[in-house]
């Protein structure tokens, strides 16, 4: 190898070297985006609730509709509406998933309402933020019940992050129990159950949305 | 005892015959569900009528500090256990960790916590050192009073009873002490948990799928560090995966 040879190959690596430097960079700034995102996701989610819960003479109904709001703003609603069925969804007709979607969604905002008031006295203290995959960040901590009523409670929040989309809520997981999981397996199991009848959910849902309206 | 390590040999059998293939394992296995609704839907009768209104009774009248010092006592207890299971596994310094606590916590009989804020042992029990050991953990089963187990887990409990070093401790009041332990954890569990049970109880569409999903998430992460290597798994692998489908 000529000398001039030698110092081409230098300078090849070199800028070799540089690139991969700047791409490394880039993907660790990137990431570094989306863990911020996520984690001020969360934080911002904590202050709306907070204040939220914090106005007086609220009626139910107006808690519903701030609840309303929340859902749709901070929740991947969407995603968690197709995971909490599972490979059901696949089998379920286009009428059957905008039932299932509404009625899931009603559900899911009553039950919420009932636990409004327990809001009040909660505080998030982030710990820790890992990403999973490409997708999926994990941010961690824990929730403290400055009322002392209630032990501090250690969750773990699954946030959807995709390049192109804003970052959203996927799933809250309290003490190892994702909820969406949980619900999943609920669901998954009733459908079962009902030899595969996706109807069967959606009965089951009306008989349980009949049954939380106020008497 | 005898009989006690009977029925764990009897049910360790059983999860040895039921063992499943690799890559059945991360499913909830339940073959025995309609036997095993049936004892949910008696444990939910007996939370009705029994450990529900004492769980209310006792949040609802216990001092604070009272219900800390029963839940520090109900811990402590545990610790012997916890030292000889980690023994077992090889967790030689979590081991030690716990003989220390018991020993520390020994002077109050287990009302304080003088450890508050050093490290704390790692609760470890006997269907923990099964999972060491490499046996499958076997159908899901409801026991009747103890709730969710799988065969494995139900194992470990019945070799829990029978090794526990507290049952050392000889005389009237060892013997109360240990007879009323599994009442006092009960009511002190149910209570600290109070507003979660009824959820599940009074929100779900199937109050016994929820709390099996919530008992093997639980029961998975407990298991951890405890499975040989090549059957860890990731419990993200499937939210990972939905996006990428």
């Amino acid at each position: 190898m000529t000398h001039l040879q030698k110092s081409l190959l230098k300078v090849k690596i070199a800028a070799f070297s540089a690139i991969m430097v700047l791409a490394c960079a880039g993907g660790t700034a990137c990431a570094n985006d989306r863990v911020s995102e996520a984690e001020h996701l969360v934080t911002a989610l904590i202050t709306e609730l907070e204040q939220t819960s914090l106005r007086d003479n609220t009626t139910d109904k107006d808690n519903k509709q701030v609840l309303d709001q929340l859902v749709e703003s901070y929740f991947d609603v969407d995603a968690i509406t197709r995971f909490s069925v599972g490979r059901y969804w696949r089998v379920a007709t286009e009428s059957e998933r905008s039932e299932y979607a509404k009625l899931f969604r009603f559900v899911l905002l009553n039950q919420a309402n009932e636990q409004f008031h327990k809001l009040r006295d909660l505080e998030f203290k982030p710990t820790t933020t890992n990403t999973k995959g490409d997708k999926l960040i994990l941010v961690g901590g824990i929730i403290h019940d400055k009322s002392g009523e209630f032990p501090d409670v250690e969750i773990f929040w699954r946030i959807v992050a995709r390049p192109d989309k804003p970052a959203k809520i996927f799933d809250i997981e309290v003490e190892n129990i994702s909820m969406l999981k949980t619900q999943q397996d609920e669901n998954t199991t009733l459908i079962r159950r009902n030899a595969g009848r996706f109807g069967a959910l959606i009965e089951a849902l009306q008989e349980q949305l009949k049954n939380q309206q106020p008497n | 005892m005898v009989r006690l390590l009977l029925s764990a040999c009897a049910l360790s059998f059983l999860a040895a015959c039921t063992s499943m293939p690799d890559d059945e394992k991360t499913a909830i296995n339940d073959p025995f569900e309609n036997t095993n609704r049936k004892i949910f839907a008696f444990n939910l009768a007996v939370d009705d009528y029994a450990l529900e209104p004492a769980a209310n009774l006792y949040r609802n009248t216990a001092p604070e500090p009272v219900q800390r010092g029963v839940s520090n006592y109900v811990s402590w207890a545990g610790m012997p256990l916890t030292a000889v299971n980690s023994a077992l596994q090889g967790k030689f310094e979590n081991a030690a960790l716990a003989s220390l606590t018991f020993l520390v916590n020994g002077l109050t009989f287990g009302f304080v916590d003088l450890m508050e804020g050093e490290d704390q042992p790692k609760r470890e029990d006997f269907g923990q050192t099964l999972t060491s050991a490499g046996m499958d953990q076997g159908p899901y089963l409801v026991v009747p009073f103890l709730g969710s187990n799988t065969v494995r887990s139900a194992s470990g409990r019945v070799v829990d009873m029978v090794i526990n070093p507290l049952g050392a401790f000889s005389g009237k009041t060892a013997s109360d002490a240990r007879t009323t332990l599994p009442i006092v954890n009960a009511v002190s569990f149910r209570a600290t948990h109070f507003d979660t049970i009824n959820d599940v109880k009074n929100n779900s569409l199937d109050a016994y799928a929820r709390a099996r999903s919530a008992y093997y998430q639980q029961r998975d992460k407990l298991l951890q560090d405890n499975l040989p290597k090549g059957e860890l798994k990731d419990d993200l692998d499937e939210f990972e995966t939905f996006f990428t489908e």
